[in-house]
């Protein structure tokens, strides 16, 4: 197999003095969907964070055959690592459409109008309500313009954290199944969910996390049968 | 409408330019006091109108632009365009020298963090003795309203035109983006600390050269009139009123405001303050997004805006 497009190996990151992460090692390989999964303050937005390069890390974290780790915000973003942030974070005031525009706002080549009708025909609510201010929609909505603004960014690797936050269970299958669309577009995605059922179901490969440790990975179909995390994650009905 | 107003700006911009050789004295001078006005407020509208901080801080650059000028015109015997340059510098550095820390903080504390900054440095310039300390400066006469007012309104044309390169550029994108939702554009690769400072230190050049202008034209600067905090307040009411984040806003907003003042300090000298006050208590309650939302409205407009800005804003 070819060099993963994201690479973790040994990844330390927290917040100041207080570590969160601990020897986090994770890959994601192109045309992948992996699912990132664990409950509160296991340290999913954490990762997040320190692939978005908010917060210092210590480790390897390449990217696309690059050193992600030297780099700036910006860079990481400009480099399409583009990430759709938990709470979705659209701008409020604007339309639609000037919240998609916001996600092309660093590009300078001449592919936005059509990144902007990829983006519509994925959501093509979105092209119905581009006029409409992003703060009154309804949440599904909102984070279907969210995905919006980071595709529009033209990513190499998009990366949702809590997609599923808040939402009706109907609007999230919804969701799932645009991923499928967008990695069918050769848009690797990395999910990070509380809501396991719903990520197991549309992902390849997982990664469970606790207290800032990976504790299982593998394929969704091994993960699924495996007790504990049946046990932990999915409960008895499954 | 959207068409009309940039060719009607040119006109109206060569049409002042004409000013004093058909006008009063008083005319001009009022027309001076109005443009660099105008201009604080459209430079103050470039991180506040757009950025979303408000800062009370903008009347240092001002100060800095003044002292700059007339230390480089009294002490050194520099000519005046050398001063606005040394006053230009000044402002910018301390623009970037309190922005580096001072943007960390955002909304209410960022602005009572910048209200500080005019008695800091009242305090220091009262005590330097290269800026006369308390005294202050008494810079060389020059009896030229004509030039003055020119250099004044040329001076808001370059800001005008900056603002409105913001307005269009994916630098004033960023800014808006940081105005709407800081995280979200930092999520989206807009570098939140570099764009503020920016914003600052352009807003400061603008800023300071009216500053420079203002000394030379009143030929004397002291501590209490270079770092006056009230100069503050009018540039954000002017702005506020005109419409912030707007490319003509603030110009109209300070024209408009400047002659009202004017006209009410002609007319009842003392109580002028009161009732400025009260036009702008009237300002805020029937048109709370400024003249350029009025105004771009157009025909449309009648009564039901007004009716329905007090109804959204719950009054």
């Amino acid at each position: 197999m070819s060099e993963a497009l994201l690479t973790i190996e040994h990844l330390n990151a927290g917040y100041g003095a207080v570590p969160v992460l601990f020897d986090l090692s994770l890959t994601v390989n192109p045309g992948e969907i992996v699912t990132l999964v664990g409950s509160n303050g296991a340290g999913k937005t954490t990762l997040l964070r320190a692939l978005s390069r908010l917060i210092p890390a210590q480790g390897t974290l390449r990217f696309n055959g690059e050193d992600l780790l030297p780099l700036a915000p910006e860079g990481a973003f400009t480099r399409g690592l583009v990430q759709v942030p938990e709470g979705r974070h659209l701008f409020p005031r604007m339309t639609v459409e000037e919240n998609l525009a916001m996600g092309a706002h660093l590009r300078r080549d001449k592919g936005v109008a059509q990144t902007l009708e990829r983006v519509y025909s994925l959501f093509p609510k979105m092209k119905e309500r581009r006029k409409q201010l992003a703060g009154n929609m309804s949440g599904g909505e909102q984070q279907m313009c969210a995905m919006g603004r980071a595709l529009m960014a033209d990513p190499k690797l998009l990366m949702i954290d809590e997609m599923s936050l808040g939402l009706a269970p109907v609007i999230v299958d919804d969701l799932l199944a645009i991923l499928s669309d967008i990695r069918a577009q050769g848009i690797p995605v990395l999910l990070v969910e509380q809501d396991v059922f719903a990520a197991f179901s549309v992902a390849d490969r997982a990664y469970v996390m606790e207290t800032g440790r990976v504790v299982r990975e593998g394929l969704v179909k091994d993960l699924a049968n495996d007790p504990a995390v049946v046990d932990a994650y999915l409960g008895a009905a499954h | 409408m959207k068409r009309l107003i940039l060719p009607l700006a040119v006109l109206v911009a060569l049409a002042l330019a004409f000013l004093p050789m058909v006008g009063s004295d008083t005319m001009v001078q009022f027309g001076i006091n109005a443009l660099l006005l105008a201009t604080l407020a459209q430079s103050w509208n470039i991180l506040g109108g757009f950025g979303g901080y408000v800062s009370f801080g903008n009347s240092v650059f001002y100060g800095l632009g003044t002292y700059g000028t007339a230390i480089a015109m009294t002490n050194y015997n520099l000519p005046f365009g050398v001063g606005l340059v040394i006053g230009v510098i000044l402002a910018m550095i301390g623009a970037a020298l309190v922005g580096l820390p001072i943007l960390r903080l955002r909304g209410p504390y960022f602005a009572i963090a910048t209200l500080g900054l005019n008695g800091a440095m009242m305090a220091i310039f009262s005590n330097l003795p290269i800026a006369g300390s308390n005294i202050g400066l008494v810079l060389p006469l020059a009896r030229n309203d004509a030039m003055f007012y020119e250099l004044a309104l040329g001076l808001l044309v370059v800001c005008t035109l900056t603002v409105l390169w913001i307005s269009r550029s994916r630098y004033g994108m960023g800014l808006i983006a940081i105005r709407e939702d800081e995280d979200a554009a930092g999520v989206m690769g807009v570098n939140a600390t570099l764009w503020k400072v920016s914003a600052l230190v352009l807003a400061s050049i603008f800023t300071a050269v009216a500053g420079g202008i203002h000394a030379y034209w009143s030929t004397f600067v002291d501590p209490a009139s270079a770092f006056d905090s009230t100069l503050n307040v009018r540039m954000v009411i002017m702005c506020v009123f005109g419409g912030p984040g707007t490319v003509f806003g603030p110009v109209i907003g300070s024209f408009v405001l400047s002659a009202v003042y004017e006209v009410l300090a002609a007319q009842i000298s003392t109580a002028a303050a009161l009732l400025f006050g009260f036009v702008i208590v009237l300002a805020v309650v029937f048109m709370p997004r400024g003249l350029a939302d009025v105004v771009k409205g157009g025909r449309a407009i009648s009564w039901r805006y007004f009716i329905r800005n007090i109804r959204e804003n719950r009054l």
